[in-house]
């Protein structure tokens, strides 16, 4: 039988109810607004000064034609949808799962996270959510970033 | 072992795609989740939210898995010029508090060409100074040749 460890009183901080987490359920938005203000403070906080992110000229020469922002800022984006909407058990019962960057997000971009709950199931004596998630350019509703997520809603395993 | 955080890779020299031999394990290094880079992350992605608490302890922001995910494996060295993030799972299995020192770890978990173009995936592990597994994150990333 697994045992996860003891993580405190995370239970006694805000989490959504169990009851509410069932196909179809929305999970609530985060909307952001990207400048390369923004873009810097990440290349400065991660040490990612690929030249893409943080040289305008050199990215104007680039396919992209322009700097783009840095896939883990969008994976920012994602997780605090992901806290705001589950609380600090995420972080011992969530997962983003096969995460992809299909169209860049350029500085100037309003971006909205999105996702739903297509599926619970009991895998392996827990029983789980999983989410279809994205981030997607607000303005032309252009999908950028897609992927799921998976959330514990409980061991089977453990007493009540 | 290395300190990652705060550590400028720029004059380190370029991780290439011949490098990332499948099974490569990269040296181990901390990661110290200090106040100061908690306020900076949230800075940089403007989350504006209280931090979440348990107990007197401040949980660190779930995003911070894609800094050390990726320092993991360029800690003593730079992407080369054209790298592309294709793909990231992030695992989140136990809390990681502000104050808390990780042990980071990465492997090359495979390297394969899809459409004449090159791929590694980079599996990094992230254990609290109790032992526990805090996460695990997989990068995927399109190589420059």
């Amino acid at each position: 039988m697994r045992r996860r460890p003891s993580h405190g009183n995370l239970a006694q901080v805000r989490e959504t109810p169990m009851s509410t987490i069932e196909v179809g359920a929305q999970i609530p938005a985060v909307e952001k607004s990207i400048s390369q203000e923004m873009i810097n403070a990440w290349a400065d906080v991660s040490g990612d000064t690929n030249p893409l992110h943080v040289d305008v000229e050199y990215a104007k020469t680039s396919r992209f034609g322009g700097t783009i922002a840095h896939g883990h800022i969008s994976l920012g984006f994602l997780c605090e949808a992901m806290v705001r909407w589950l609380g600090p058990a995420w972080h011992s019962r969530g997962a983003l799962r096969g995460v992809k960057f299909v169209a860049p997000i350029r500085p100037g971009y309003i971006v909205r996270t999105q996702g739903s709950v297509v599926d619970v199931v009991d895998d392996d004596g827990d029983r789980v959510a999983h989410c279809d998630i994205s981030v997607i350019d607000a303005g032309t509703g252009e999908t950028c970033v897609v992927g799921a997520a998976t959330y514990r809603l409980a061991d089977l395993h453990e007493a009540p | 072992m290395t300190e990652a955080n705060g550590e400028r890779v720029t004059d380190n020299p370029e991780l290439l795609y011949e490098d990332l031999e499948p099974g490569r394990t990269f040296e181990p290094m901390t990661f110290a989740i200090t106040p100061g880079l908690v306020a900076d992350y949230r800075a940089a992605v403007a989350d504006d939210r209280p931090p979440l608490t348990a107990g007197a302890r401040t949980l660190a922001p779930a995003g911070l898995w894609g800094i050390w995910g990726r320092q993991a494996y360029l800690q003593h060295h730079r992407m080369p010029g054209g790298g592309i993030l294709a793909g990231q799972d992030m695992e989140y299995h136990s809390p990681a508090y502000v104050g808390d020192v990780l042990l980071v770890q990465a492997t090359v978990a495979a390297r394969f060409e899809r459409k004449e173009r090159p791929y590694a995936t980079i599996e990094s592990t992230a254990h609290n100074e109790a032992g526990e597994l805090c996460g695990v994150v997989r990068v995927t990333a399109i190589w420059p040749k």
